[in-house]
């Protein structure tokens, strides 16, 4: 596995696209044919589910590195990751053994059901056979925390050098459904692997809209519009007979979405539709945490399809009696669109996304005003002329979001970070004021540059007033605007209310504790974010004193 | 304990304090330890050498012939404890011209009754621990050290000989730093390091990019200079590594020639000649730079080059990605955790103070093994001044050198007991 080390450590070390690039190319012209297909695999998101539960290996490595578990709990919170940590306080390898990446999935894909004992043995043996650079990609693959630092198209240009091919026909050919375990190098590079019938097209992402809309080239005549959903991108295929729907993680979601069984029969074949998932109930789309409850089951029950009704809004077509529309104008695809929806009869699972129709752009920007109202993120602008690319192209779909709800909140205790801030204080919880006390309600992780963060460290080193165990408490002084999407009642917060994507938009200098908003602040947010919200839960974020956990 | 530092009573005087005080005894020449303004000091000669540099102190503030214990320093002492300009009494001697007396490694001086003793700390260049006895009683106080350990046996050594090599002290109490007070930090062997360096400067010289080497530039620059194969192609330093290097070198330390990034011959104008001609020039070559010089306007004339770091932090992957480095060299000038474990049983000691780094979880490992150890609060930083992120404005100590009267941004300590209370 060391050519694989040295790949991940290189993608890991380097801040250059380049230099990643020269790095994956020359990895996949070397390695062997089946070692190409596990890495390629484990670039586009196919690696394996965790074995080992964090809390185990922490335990077993403590044992192997000869320290008590508390300071295997201090090293790792000023890692940050626990593969890294576990890496680092093994013992040194005395006489590693060369086997190949091929060799270690292999092995490690037989070790899954072993009872406890005998994966642990398997481990310690592992360990013992690894060198140290080997170890963290390895332990890693335990952790199922493998991530590259790449995106999955960079790994696909990667080999599309290597083999001197079309990047684009690289990425079509090596999206969808595969196994290492059962296809072939070269197979799957001329796209000839069997039961290759129902996968997804790569989906076409939009940029952030930057400027104004008045920028944009040709007019609003050159531009479609249509509201920004907020939901789960998706695919939906009726191919050889089956319907299958893939979300955009290119992850087969079929089976937690039995409602489009309903299309069979009814819906053409060889067709491929692009759209949003949405929870939906009588003509109103529900709050993204409805749709939460119906992810990751392999079945549904009667009463969470009942609860928790799903939609597909549709706004594209790529496929269509079998043909690929995608290098057609967009303009087109959503005339063949508008045709299917109206000339089938087809059940209420599918939706067609509305045009917003605009003369000119301060139209436009009056209707984004509305996005709140009709429970969508804001606006997505799509050139008419526009094909249907692959990945983020610029300059062809263009998201406008609408601002977010923003509350000044004053920082209480703080955390330390992972990845490329691990060590340093980057997770943060927040309070607003209720009957003259601070309550916590929201922690936020991101949001900071690194000057900020630098000096709220500096500054948290002289202001700690407690501790327990990696959570600091703070003196409340710090007040920072946060900024979110979105905001619901929760019975799990002490405060009562749980907020969307909340991450920090400014540090307020200018302000102090005492000027910070009150809970009234956000219950009036709340009121006025429409009741639909109390359906459901937010997700818990997680306890505030947990120890162990797994790197976000 | 007190706000200006650690304080012997007995002796009446204090080890490497932060604030201005009448007698201070010092480690070593880094920043975080010897500060400016004190009434008198007492140090290794070599560390005289280099605060002699670093502090600006004239020739004439030589006077080795002054006891820091004799009468004069003690005059002195009382008159700048009363606030009386340290002049008018002793004549030559105030805190711009301190009085200054030196001490060899294995040398003891007898202060108050009180009996001093250095020892080398294998940190950098004239680095010592303190070894203080007073009525049978033995402390001794670290520094900052180097060494590191394996199954148990102490390591003094970083590969080849670069300064003398800590030396092992017996005695009762045993004050040590634990800037890498944590078991992942554990050193990979510095052969292989240096090794990993030089491959990464040749294959940068293949592609014609020059080499930046960022190190603290005061010891590890030298240390870095001292583990170079010089053959492979020219060295240039940073002008405060160049000037740094030379008083070392003036210590009797053998080291490579420093070539000098500017050597006047540029920034008359960006015309593509003269930068083609920069570029070749630095195509080659390895720069040692501090840390202070990242990003700076002196960087960007050696570009295109690629960027490494040389220090313990390095040792995780966090640091390397947060300083944008192309590669990071685990090189650190500190014990690593065996060995802080390692010269910490090698004392002898029954009981322990931890000072800067980690001093909370090395302390409780210490008692779990049954030692009597605790953390004690200082306003040392370690190597974190150089590249981890610690007091506001000094993530890279550096580029502030020759102005310590400025860093003088402290905090009040609550009071502790003495701990040179023998």
């Amino acid at each position: 596995m060391k050519a694989f080390a040295d790949l991940f450590r290189a993608l890991d070390e380097s801040n250059k696209t380049n230099a990643k690039l020269e790095a994956l190319e020359a990895f996949f012209r070397e390695a062997s044919e089946a070692d190409r297909l596990w890495a390629l695999g484990l670039f586009s998101g196919r690696r394996p589910k965790r074995l080992v539960a964090a809390t185990k290996l922490a335990r077993w490595a403590a044992a192997e590195a000869a320290i008590p578990d508390w300071l295997f709990a201090e090293s790792y919170h000023m890692t940050g990751d626990l593969a890294e940590t576990v890496s680092l306080l093994l013992p040194k390898a005395n006489a590693p053994v060369e086997h190949s990446l091929t060799d270690w999935m292999q092995r490690i894909q037989g070790w899954r059901g072993l009872p406890e004992i005998l994966l642990k043995a398997q481990v310690k043996e592992a360990w013992a056979a690894l060198s140290d650079d080997e170890r963290l990609p390895f332990n890693k693959l335990l952790t199922g925390g493998m991530r590259l630092g790449v995106s999955a198209n960079l790994a696909f240009k990667g080999v599309a050098r290597a083999e001197s091919m079309e990047p684009a026909a690289v990425m079509n050919r090596l999206s969808g459904a595969w196994h290492p375990d059962d296809v072939r190098w070269a197979d799957l590079l001329r796209g000839e692997v069997p039961g290759r019938g129902a996968q997804p097209f790569p989906f076409f992402l939009a940029h952030a809209l930057e400027a104004s809309p008045e920028e944009l080239p040709g007019g609003p005549e050159a531009w479609f519009a249509e509201w920004k959903w907020d939901g789960i991108r998706a695919q939906l295929l009726h191919r050889n007979g089956a319907i299958a729907v893939w979300s955009r993680g290119e992850e087969e979601v079929s089976a937690a979405f039995p409602e489009f069984k309903l299309l069979l029969g009814r819906l053409p074949e060889g067709i491929t539709l692009d759209g949003e998932l949405l929870a939906y109930r009588e003509g109103e789309v529900l709050n993204f945490q409805n749709l939460q409850n119906r992810l990751n089951r392999k079945n549904s029950t009667r009463d969470l399809l009942r609860r928790f009704p799903v939609i597909l809004m549709v706004y594209d077509v790529l496929e269509w009696e079998g043909t690929d529309l995608r290098t057609e104008p967009f303009a087109l695809r959503r005339q063949k669109l508008v045709r299917l929806m109206s000339e089938w009869t087809l059940p209420g699972v599918l939706r067609l996304s509305p045009e917003l129709p605009f003369a000119h752009w301060e139209a436009l920007r009056a209707m984004r005003e509305r996005s709140r109202e009709e429970r969508t993120e804001g606006l997505m602008l799509k050139r008419l002329d526009s094909s249907y690319g692959a990945g983020r192209k610029r300059g062809d779909w263009f998201k406008w979001k609408v601002d977010p709800y923003t509350v000044d909140a004053v920082l209480l205790y703080a955390q330390r970070g992972h990845g490329r801030r691990a060590g340093l204080f980057t997770d943060f919880t927040f309070g607003v004021w209720h009957h003259g006390q601070l309550l916590p309600f929201a922690k936020a992780y991101s949001g900071l540059d690194d000057a900020e963060v630098r000096a709220l460290n500096a500054w948290i080193r002289d202001h700690t007033l407690s501790r327990s165990g990696p959570v600091v408490m703070l003196e409340p002084f710090h007040v920072f605007e946060l900024a979110f999407e979105g905001i619901a009642r929760s019975t799990r917060h002490k405060s009562g209310i749980a907020l969307r994507f909340p991450r920090i938009h400014r540090w307020r200098r200018d302000k102090l504790a005492f000027q910070a908003d009150t809970l009234d602040t956000l219950e009036s947010l709340l009121k006025s974010s429409n009741a639909a919200a109390s359906q459901g839960q937010l997700p818990e974020t997680g306890d505030l004193f947990a120890g162990l956990h797994d790197a976000r | 304990m007190t706000g200006e530092g650690l304080y012997c009573p007995a002796g009446d005087f204090y080890l490497d304090p932060w604030r201005p005080v009448p007698r201070a005894i010092i480690t070593h020449g880094h920043s975080d330890h010897a500060r400016a303004g004190h009434g008198a000091y007492l140090t290794h000669p070599e560390t005289a050498a280099i605060l002699r540099h670093r502090l600006g102190w004239g020739a004439d503030a030589w006077d080795t012939t002054t006891t820091i214990g004799g009468a004069a320093a003690y005059k002195a002492s009382a008159a700048f404890r009363k606030g009386e300009p340290f002049a008018k009494r002793v004549g030559a001697h105030s805190p711009e011209r301190p009085v200054v007396q030196t001490l060899g490694y294995g040398k003891t001086l007898t202060i108050n009754g009180v009996r001093v003793t250095f020892y080398p700390a294998g940190h950098i260049p004239g680095s010592a621990q303190v070894l203080v006895e007073h009525r049978g009683d033995r402390w001794v106080f670290s520094g900052d050290y180097y060494c590191t350990g394996s199954e148990g046996a102490l390591q003094p050594e970083m590969g080849g000989r670069f300064c003398a090599p800590f030396a092992s002290v017996p005695c009762r109490v045993f004050i040590t730093e634990s800037t890498f007070g944590l078991p992942v930090y554990r050193w990979p062997d510095p052969v292989g390091e240096f090794a990993a360096l030089q491959r990464w400067w040749a294959q940068n010289q293949s592609e014609g990019r020059c080499s930046v080497l960022i190190g603290y530039s005061l010891g590890k620059a030298q240390r870095l200079l001292h583990g170079l194969d010089a053959s492979q192609g020219p060295i240039y330093g940073h002008g405060a590594v160049r000037t740094m290097t030379d008083v070392i070198r003036g210590l009797g330390y053998s080291l490579p020639e420093l070539l000098p990034v500017d050597d006047g011959d540029w920034g008359k104008g960006r015309g593509g000649e003269r930068v083609r001609e920069r570029e070749k020039k630095f195509a080659t070559a390895l720069v040692i730079a501090p840390p202070g010089a990242i990003d700076s306007p002196w960087m960007k004339r050696l570009e295109p080059y690629s960027l490494a770091f040389a220090s313990g932090w390095m040792r995780m992957r966090g640091p390397r990605r947060r300083h944008a480095a192309d590669r990071g060299f685990v090189l650190s000038d500190h014990a690593d955790w065996d060995g802080l474990n390692a010269a910490v049983h090698a004392s002898g000691a029954e009981r322990v103070l931890v000072t800067h780094g980690f001093a909370e979880p090395f302390s409780r490992r210490l008692r779990e093994q049954g030692l009597d150890a605790a953390p004690l609060h200082t306003l040392f930083e370690g190597e974190s001044g150089e590249i981890r992120e610690g007091r506001e404005g000094r993530e890279f100590g550096e580029g502030r050198e020759g102005q310590e009267g400025q860093e003088t941004r402290e905090r009040p300590d609550a009071p502790q007991p003495l701990p040179l209370q023998p």
